[in-house]
């Protein structure tokens, strides 16, 4: 069980973060592949989200029993990919901030993960009056406790 | 293709096994239709192209362009004697190299068993479901279920009966092919209704004694 | 477990067939035709299949992803054939059942159909009553 990397695209899709936590897990790419990556990501995020072949229909029945008009659930984008060789979770904020993480094809528990490291990054990124917003994520306390945390993750 | 029984073992690490790709024949039968018609039309342009030059090469150079091509009626026939031949040169010799175990022939019904069995399973795999004759030289020999077609299909209203049509030209061949080989001039006709069924007419041509 | 659609994509990236099993959409719904919908599937697959490559190395190959709504299920064959399936998102791999199209349906009345071209532009030959029959009631044995 293990976490290969982290990445972060911000809401226009530019890279601001990525991290690699395991050697061998992943081909290791330059930082302009990254960036090329983060950017096709984002574009195919909001195509996923188009392609939903569901029709969209209000809940007739819901809504006049409640006297509420529910808007449905928006589509969502791609929340989770596999390959062969490793296993990919996509949490999209509210916001619009995308977090990747990349983990071999067996893990689990990736929701659990996941949430960590959203709160990490609320609490050491978002909390930090350096960091400007829709930039790249410089801030070594986020850092460090994201390290020692995957590293525990990893070592389960 | 071989009436002998496989044997076991008769797995691929055995050096002596051969084995052929049924598929090989299939696709043999479906690329030798349109090879046809294209080596047909081919010639037809070599032969349009040369004339027109050795007559009269200056006076409508653009003729080229606009060549007269054969007429459906003449192409069909062209291809239908290429595919006809093939199957009956093929005919011939399969049932040279397959009928070397049999028993003498007594008679022409007897022949006719021979193809509808042994020959239809060696090249169709499977034996002709249905033989009626008018005992006077003609033979009607119904496959249900003709391999060649048992995987043709059209859209709905692809006219596939009409398109299936020159399939049945090599099988014609290889049976009048094999017919002469055992001694037995004849006309083979084939039609289809519906797929996957096809339907063989043979009318014997009495030898002249 | 239930069957969206299904897509075909040749080696030169156009869309031979597609199908959907579900009911006719409502006009309120769908502004996008479905040839559209064929080129927004064909781009995701296709970058997905990029990244997949990149990442994971040439040997790897992209299976499948799931979206809130939805899963989409891909296999590539060696020959570039994309085969490409949309369901619910509580169905398992679709890995097999894709190469199972390949296999028995494609190969079968697609490939060793006398009556089909090599080519399938425009999905010539590809729709053929066989190949749709087989298909059809493959999936629906599924549901």
């Amino acid at each position: 069980m293990t976490v290969f990397a982290l990445i972060i695209i911000n809401k226009a899709g530019g890279l601001i973060y990525h991290r690699t936590f395991h050697e061998g897990g992943l081909n290791k790419i330059s930082t302009n592949d990254y960036l090329v990556l983060a950017g096709t990501f984002h574009g195919v995020h909001a195509i996923t989200a188009r392609l939903n072949p569901i029709p969209q229909q209000i809940n007739r029945n819901s809504a006049s029993s409640a006297g509420i008009m529910t808007r449905p659930e928006p589509p969502s984008g791609l929340e989770v990919l596999e390959s062969e060789n490793f296993r990919l979770q996509c949490f999209s904020t509210l916001t619009g901030i995308k977090f990747l993480l990349f983990t071999d094809t067996t893990q689990t528990n990736v929701d659990l993960t996941m949430r960590r490291v959203y709160e990490m990054y609320t609490d050491y990124v978002m909390k930090n009056p350096f960091y400007q917003l829709e930039m790249p994520v410089r801030c070594e306390l986020f850092e460090r406790k994201l390290t020692s945390y995957i590293r525990e993750v990893n070592n389960r | 293709m071989s009436f002998d029984p496989v044997m076991p073992p008769y797995n691929a690490s055995d050096p002596t096994a051969r084995f052929v790709a049924s598929s090989c024949l299939d696709f043999l039968f479906i690329e030798l239709v349109p090879m046809s018609y294209r080596i047909t039309n081919e010639l037809e342009e070599v032969v349009v192209a040369s004339s027109s030059s050795a007559a009269d090469a200056a006076s409508i150079p653009q003729s080229q362009g606009t060549v007269k091509k054969m007429d459906e009626e003449e192409e069909r026939e062209a291809v239908f004697w290429r595919l006809e031949g093939i199957g009956y040169r093929v005919g011939m010799g399969l049932v040279e190299r397959f009928s070397k175990d049999r028993p003498k022939f007594n008679d022409t019904l007897d022949v006719i068993k021979f193809l509808c069995k042994d020959l239809w399973t060696l090249v169709f795999r499977k034996q002709v479901d249905n033989l009626k004759t008018n005992h006077r030289g003609v033979y009607v020999l119904t496959d249900n279920a003709f391999r060649p077609f048992s995987r043709m299909s059209t859209e709905a209203g692809g006219q596939a009966v009409v398109k299936a049509q020159p399939f049945l030209w090599i099988p014609c061949g290889i049976v009048r092919g094999a017919l002469a080989a055992m001694g037995i001039q004849a006309t083979v006709q084939a039609e289809t209704s519906e797929l996957p069924g096809a339907v063989f007419q043979i009318k014997t041509i009495p030898a002249k004694s | 477990m239930v069957v969206y659609s299904f897509y075909i994509f040749d080696r030169h990236t156009e869309c031979i067939y597609q199908k959907s099993w579900l009911p006719p959409p409502s006009i309120q719904t769908t502004t996008t035709s479905s040839s559209d919908n064929a080129k927004l599937v064909f781009g995701t697959v296709f970058s997905l299949r990029n990244m997949v490559r990149k990442l994971g190395g040439e040997d790897d190959a992209f299976i499948s992803f799931r979206t809130a709504q939805y899963k989409l299920h891909y296999y590539e064959t060696a020959s570039s054939l994309r085969f490409v399936m949309l369901t619910d998102i509580s169905t398992l791999s679709m890995r097999n059942v894709l190469h199972q199209i390949y296999i028995n349906l494609w190969v079968e009345y697609v490939v060793k159909n006398p009556l089909s071209p090599v080519e399938h532009k425009g999905g010539e030959g590809v729709r053929n009553e066989l190949f749709e029959l087989g298909l059809d009631q493959f999936i629906r044995g599924l549901m």
